[in-house]
Parts: C-alpha cells; sequence; structure tokens
C-alpha cells in the first residue's frame, strides 16, 4: 500500500514540474483576463457569460492537462524504457498502475482547485459591475459544477491509464483518448436522435444498434457537464448526484482494474 | 558599429516600417469588411454536436456575432432586411437550442416577430418557450400577454398571461392590477397606455424609451379623441361624421397632430384611427415587403 501511495506522490511531483503545466496555467490565466474584459460586449446577462467562460476555461485547460501531461506520465516509462526498471522493482504491476494514477488524480484536484478559486474571480467582478435582477447565478451550483469537471477529469485519466497499458507509445494514447473525449461528449446526443424521430435523416438498424454500442460502452460525459446548470442557477435532485457519482465511480474503477489486469499480462520486448 | 548590431537594427526596421503599413491595411480592410456575409447557420443538432461540452459559450457567441452583424448595419446606416431578420431568428432558434435558458434571444426575438415582421403567433411560440424554461422570470409571459391583448385582440388571453406572470418571483406589483383591468374589458386603449407606462418604466435603454414616450403620445391623444367621439354621441345621439366635426360641437379645441406623422379620423361606427396606424413610414414597408 505504501508503495502505491510513494509513487503516487512521485507522479504527482512528476506533473507538477512538468513546463507544460506552467503553460496551460499560464493560458488560463490569460483567458480568465480576458472574461473580464469580453463581459462588457454582452448586453445584460454579464454574470452568466463570465460564468459560462470560467467554467469552459477549466474544462478546457484540464483537459489539456490531463490529455497532454496524464498521457506523458505514464507512456514516458515505455517510451524512455525506463519500465524496466519499474517492473523489476518490488512492486507489482497493479500497483504500479493505481499509483500512476493516484498521482495523476491529485495532480487534477490541486490544479482544479486552484483554476477554480481563480475562475472566481471574473464571476465575482462581474455580479458587482452589473446587478442583473433577473440574473439566477447561485454558486453553490457553481461549485458542484466545477466538482463534476473535476469528476470528468479523473475519468479521462482512467481512459488514458487503460490506453496506456496497452498501447505502446504515448502518441497512441493521447489520440485514442482524445478520440474517446470527443465520442463520450456525443454519444448521448447520438444515443437521443434515436428517440426522435426525424423525416430527413434514415437511421438503419446497423447504425442503431452502433449507436447504442458507443453508447453504452463509451463514458457519457455529458453527464457531467453542468455548465447550463451553473451559469443559470438551476438546481437538480440529489438522485441525479448519487446516480452520476456511481457511474462515475464503476467506470473509472473499471479503466483502472482492466488496465492493471492488462499490465499484468503484458510482454516488454 | 559591430556586427551584433546588425540584427537589433534590423528588427527596429521591421518594427518601423509594420507601424507605418499599418494605417494602410486597416484601410484596405474596410471594404472587405462590410461586405462580410452574415456567417452560416447549421442545424441545431450538428451544432449541439460540434460544441461538445461547450454549448453555453458558443451560444453565448452565436447571439453575439448575430447582434454585431446587425450593430454593424446600423454603424453603417444601412436598414435591415426582412432577410437579415430572417437570419436572425434562425439563428436564435439554434441558439436556444444550445442554451435554453438565455434571456436575450427570446427578447429579441419577440421583438422583431412581434413588431417587425407582424408574425405574433410565432414570437408567442418563441416566448412560450423562454417562458417554460425560465420560470423564475416574469417577463416572458408577461410579453405573451401584451401580445396577445395589444396584437391579437385578446384581452382574456392576455389577462391570463399577465396573472401567470405576476406570480413569478420578482414581479413588478403593477400587474395585477394589469390583468384586472384586462379582465374587467376597460378600453382597448386605456389598457394599451396602461401597458406602456409599465414597460417604459421598466426599460433601462434610453432610445427604446423615446419609441415608448411617442407611442405614449400617440395613444394619449386617441384616448382624448375618442372621448371626445363619446361625449358627441352623448350629446346629439349620433357618431361624428370627421374629427372637424367635434372640433364644431365644441368639445375640443384642436385636432391633435400624430407623432407618426399620419391624420387622425373617424370611422363609420365612432373609432378613432389614424392613417399612419401607429407607425412610421419604414416599418410599414417592411412589413409589406414580408406579406
Amino acid at each position: 500500500m505504501s508503495g502505491i501511495l510513494s509513487l503516487a506522490y512521485i507522479t504527482f511531483k512528476e506533473g507538477i514540474r512538468n513546463r507544460a503545466l506552467f503553460g496551460i496555467f499560464i493560458m488560463a490565466l490569460l483567458a480568465f483576463a480576458v472574461t473580464v474584459t469580453l463581459t462588457d460586449l454582452f448586453m445584460r446577462d454579464i454574470i452568466n457569460v463570465a460564468a459560462s467562460l470560467s467554467l469552459t476555461t477549466i474544462s478546457f485547460s484540464g483537459l489539456l492537462m490531463v490529455v497532454f501531461i496524464g498521457t506523458n506520465l505514464l507512456a514516458k516509462d515505455i517510451d524512455r524504457r525506463t519500465i524496466y526498471m519499474v517492473i523489476s522493482r518490488p512492486i507489482s504491476r497493479s500497483q504500479y498502475i493505481v499509483g500512476k494514477f493516484l498521482g495523476l488524480c491529485l495532480l487534477i484536484f490541486v490544479s482544479i482547485v486552484f483554476l477554480g478559486l481563480i475562475s472566481s474571480l471574473p464571476v465575482y467582478f462581474a455580479g458587482l459591475s452589473y446587478q442583473n435582477p433577473l440574473s439566477h447565478f447561485n454558486w453553490t451550483i457553481y461549485i458542484i459544477a466545477i466538482l463534476f469537471t473535476t469528476m470528468k477529469l479523473i475519468l479521462i485519466c482512467s481512459i488514458i491509464i487503460f490506453f496506456s497499458s496497452i498501447t505502446s507509445t504515448s502518441f497512441i494514447s493521447l489520440i485514442l483518448t482524445i478520440v474517446t473525449y470527443i465520442i463520450g461528449s456525443t454519444n448521448e446526443v447520438g444515443r437521443g436522435l434515436l428517440d426522435v424521430k426525424m423525416d430527413a435523416v434514415s437511421i438503419t438498424p446497423v447504425m442503431a444498434a452502433a449507436i447504442k454500442f458507443v453508447y453504452y460502452v463509451f463514458p457519457n460525459l455529458a453527464a457531467f457537464d453542468l455548465k447550463v446548470q451553473a451559469v443559470h442557477g438551476i438546481s437538480l435532485q440529489s438522485g441525479y448526484f448519487l446516480w452520476t457519482s456511481l457511474y462515475w465511480f464503476l467506470y473509472t474503477a473499471i479503466m483502472v482494474t482492466a488496465g492493471s489486469l492488462l499490465m499484468n499480462r503484458r510482454e516488454f520486448p | 558599429m559591430s556586427i551584433k548590431n546588425g540584427p537589433v537594427f534590423l528588427l527596429v526596421f521591421l518594427i518601423t516600417g509594420y507601424i507605418l503599413i499599418f494605417p494602410a491595411m486597416e484601410r484596405s480592410r474596410i471594404p472587405v469588411k462590410s461586405m462580410q456575409a452574415r456567417g452560416m447557420i447549421l442545424p441545431a443538432p450538428v451544432v449541439k454536436l460540434i460544441s461538445l461540452e461547450f454549448k453555453t459559450v458558443v451560444a453565448n457567441f452565436l447571439f453575439a456575432r448575430a447582434s454585431q452583424y446587425f450593430g454593424g448595419k446600423i454603424e453603417l446606416r444601412q436598414s435591415a432586411t426582412i432577410d437579415d431578420l430572417k437570419w436572425f431568428y434562425r439563428n436564435i432558434l439554434v441558439i436556444i437550442e444550445l442554451d435554453p435558458y438565455l434571456e436575450d434571444p427570446y427578447y429579441f426575438g419577440n421583438a422583431f416577430l412581434s413588431w417587425d415582421a407582424g408574425r405574433y403567433n410565432e414570437a408567442n411560440q418563441l416566448l412560450q418557450k423562454g417562458s417554460d424554461a425560465r420560470v423564475w422570470d416574469w417577463q416572458f409571459p408577461f410579453f405573451i400577454g401584451f401580445n396577445k391583448f395589444y396584437f391579437l385582440h385578446d384581452s382574456k388571453g392576455g389577462a391570463e398571461y399577465l396573472s401567470i406572470a405576476a406570480q413569478r418571483p420578482n414581479a413588478p406589483t403593477f400587474l395585477p392590477t394589469l390583468a384586472a383591468r384586462l379582465y374587467n374589458k376597460a378600453g382597448k386603449t386605456e389598457n394599451a397606455i396602461n401597458f406602456l407606462i409599465a414597460f417604459w418604466q421598466n426599460e433601462k435603454d434610453e432610445r427604446i424609451k423615446k419609441q415608448y414616450e411617442i407611442r405614449l403620445d400617440a395613444l394619449k391623444k386617441l384616448l382624448l379623441l375618442e372621448r371626445a367621439v363619446l361625449t358627441y354621441k352623448k350629446k346629439t345621439g349620433k357618431v361624428p361624421r370627421s374629427v372637424q366635426a367635434l372640433i364644431q360641437a365644441g368639445i375640443i379645441k384642436n385636432i391633435p397632430e400624430d407623432p407618426y406623422g399620419g391624420k387622425f379620423y373617424v370611422t363609420k361606427n365612432g373609432s378613432i384611427m389614424t392613417t399612419s396606424n401607429l407607425a412610421f413610414k419604414q416599418q410599414k414597408q417592411r412589413v409589406q415587403d414580408q406579406k
């Protein structure tokens, strides 16, 4: 157990030191500064726009972080063949996977807390400069939206772990993760289209089966996107949080477990 | 001068050149910018897919783009064509698919559909979507009520929606009174004036306030003439043949001037109309083009 935790901590430190992280933070800070000025362009719903842009910046920065740094951390070991050093150590491969994963999670968590705090500044200032009586913004839901974004990023980390345990270069796992992200963001809409009868589009049974497959197997990332709710202060029932969190936990755990299983069976050239 | 200074001088020279040509480049852009096409509108499901998790930002961007297009036209003193307005409306339909809780798309969609295009039922359909989404907002049921009363001549429907609006949080306190007046079938002109005063009080934009003032002026004059007709009827038992008859009967001193440039006249059954129909010439032309 201590092996896992110390590996997690090492992974976290490696991530923090990564220069790409620094670049992503600078970009996010710039985006927040721009948000403050951009809100002037909008007529009345300023706080909504500020919240919208802030959440988008957090989402996007988090995504960049996870995709570029995350794929790097694990695949680097494989690329540089330092993996040999790892597997010859008294740490099992499963422990290695879990440790790496937890390190990534910690990295994400700390970064999002930092970004989240800064992101609330443009929103706060927008609220000060123009009091729109019909604005329905709510800080609680805003924070919950950030929490859900963190959960989504952790889920994506687990997918990276999974892909990294079966691919041989960091580039392939990078591409696969990006593709999974895009599919995951849209598969719910695709599934929804099956229920809506559109005259212009005819869906063959094969296509319908494929859409359903993609919906069940790939993660439903849209479930973690609470931007609309946060920006307009729309509350959700507690049942939603329960079921979505369970879904998140199970999917993440499946990915990490499958990843460690596959890692165990792997032959290294 | 050692060779080390070479690159520095080159840089200074290049930057100077950049500063010098910039205004000329800017000027050359002006005719091209005004040629800007309106921008493509993709079907809503496609935009939803492309936006991934960024729907709210894309919705804001699309609305800003549409608004800026119109702002640009106003700046160049070009009037918006009916095609432009239709484009704007199609934009709005996509935007509310992406984020159904944004306020401004419904607001402007209604303004254009009801006042400019005369499509009152479509305006109400749009407002209904906004009202269903923004349950904390009293404005949209209020606008539906107004459209029903003023454009569709449905006082009862208007009063119903005003009552719905009155029940929403932070609703203005005059709403129940207005609703009651509509239910009471008080005169249409009086109710219209009451509505307008409510709008005028609530409006923050000075230009729109001015428009309300012009309309209020016209309606007050209309009301004056209507009351004069009633007085005439009581006195003589007949409907006056013209507005001049009211002056001759000593009920009014002179004919009020229609701020929209038309002339007030009396119809056969004694109601007062104006040749301008309470619209400036430009506005009417737009509606006619579309019909």
